[in-house]
């Protein structure tokens, strides 16, 4: 499944769970019965996925979750046991909770558990219809994090922009020149991930942490380049990863 | 000013469309975002941002545009519905985070934050919000109509139809 579909997915069944369910059709408090183009295009990227799958069993066709085959994926009835703190359930920070995927009335319910909650959620808030085996349980969407450096979902922009190459180099030479703000590279992208790894911690914001030395310079404004002391992490919200990390000179603003 | 954000075509250059990603040709969107931009930079495209009382923003299409891009579906996708959302310009050196919250009667009051110690001379705004839905969907637009000019190859390519089809979906 394509990441940015995912991330819009995960959006929209988050404000499901924030109340927002003042689109689409039919919204209650809880749960939204998307009958939109996006419900289907999120229900066809989900089969192509192997998430979910048109249940033989079915007279009229109600989908139903996979096994996921050999994709990073929960199914089961107990899903107290998936969220507890810690759990590295997704990218996303999400176990997204599929009841009651039914084709019959053109609608899906779809409703979002916050990763690390130790709630109890129930699956199937409008009680809609009676859920079938393969029809309920909490999914972790395939995908996590994998901490090798060219892994874009993991690391987002950190080594695109600011890894090691002359070709980085050149562009965030260009770059602190456009800002005025010196631009941080790493020289080793590799070190800078295991780095990166060891100091992930999903639930903390933006931060600076010490590196070692020559894992990273900065690019300043006048071209010259001098050893960076410390590292900006800007975590991806809510999930294992980031948005982007660089190296830096001094702690910066964050704690 | 109001904030606005254009992607500009070069004014005099000739393009120079870009062969031989027969090997690396984006399957997904988000590599899709990656390698367009830098395509779209090689060709002189500009990223104009403004707003704020700042014009412009020290943006560039290689590294900010990318970066606005893969926001773009999440924040099209709450605007459209009248939400709160938000557009982060994470990039060193930019470090600036515009919220948008809606008001009443379809309008949206737009908010600037910074990481730095920049600060903008005015950090509010009011805008209407299918003004800035309009916005983002010809940035998005414009993107997808600069990759087939400086690409060919990826003009008939399914990561760019799928781009265009999350960008459009409402």
């Amino acid at each position: 499944m394509d990441q940015a579909w995912l991330d819009l997915l995960a959006d929209n069944v988050d404000a499901m769970a924030a109340g927002h369910a003042d689109w689409c059709d039919a919204p209650t408090a809880n749960y939204v019965q998307l009958r939109c183009d996006t419900a289907e295009r999120i229900l066809q990227q989900s089969i192509a996925a192997g998430l979910v799958e048109v249940d033989p069993g079915s007279a009229n066709g109600a989908l139903r979750l996979t096994s996921c085959g050999g994709a990073v994926c929960h199914l089961t009835d107990n899903i107290s046991s998936l969220l507890v703190p810690g759990n590295s359930l997704d990218p996303l920070g999400f176990v997204i909770g599929l009841s009651g995927l039914e084709t019959a009335g053109n609608f899906a319910i779809w409703r979002s558990l916050p990763n690390g909650s130790t709630t109890t959620h129930n699956l199937q808030p409008g009680g809609a219809s009676p859920r079938r085996a393969g029809e309920r349980g909490a999914v972790s969407l395939p995908g996590g994090s994998s901490w090798n450096p060219r892994s874009r979902n993991t690391f987002g922009h950190t080594f695109d922009t600011h890894g090691s190459g002359p070709s980085n180099t050149r562009s965030l030479t260009g770059r602190a020149g456009g800002t005025g703000q010196g631009q941080g590279q790493w020289l080793d992208n590799a070190a800078a991930a295991r780095l990166l790894q060891s100091a992930s911690n999903p639930t903390a914001g933006p931060r600076s942490i010490p590196i070692p030395p020559g894992l990273g310079r900065v690019i300043l404004p006048s071209g010259q380049i001098v050893p960076a002391t410390h590292a900006t992490l800007v975590p991806l919200p809510g999930g294992n990863g980031y948005r982007t990390a660089y190296p830096v000179v001094g702690g910066g603003p964050w704690p | 000013m109001k904030f606005s954000m254009k992607l500009l075509p070069p004014l005099a250059a000739e393009l120079n469309p870009s062969f031989g990603l027969e090997d690396q040709a984006p399957t997904e969107i988000r590599e899709l975002l990656f390698v367009g931009c830098g395509l779209l930079d090689q060709n002189q495209y500009q990223f104009v941002v403004s707003g704020f009382d700042v014009t412009p923003w020290p943006t560039d299409v290689r590294y900010d545009l990318h970066l606005v891009l893969e926001q773009l579906p999440t924040t099209l996708s709450r605007v459209r519905r009248g939400q709160a959302a938000t557009l982060d310009f994470f990039g060193q050196g930019l470090e600036r985070i515009v919220d948008l919250a809606p008001l009443p009667d379809s309008m949206y009051e737009l908010r600037c934050r910074s990481g730095m110690s920049w600060h903008p001379t005015f950090d509010k705004e009011t805008r209407r919000g299918e003004d800035i839905v309009d916005d983002m969907e010809q940035l998005s637009e414009a993107f997808a109509d600069g990759l087939r000019k400086v690409s060919p190859e990826l003009r008939h390519s399914q990561a760019l139809v799928d781009w265009i089809a999350l960008t459009a979906a409402k």
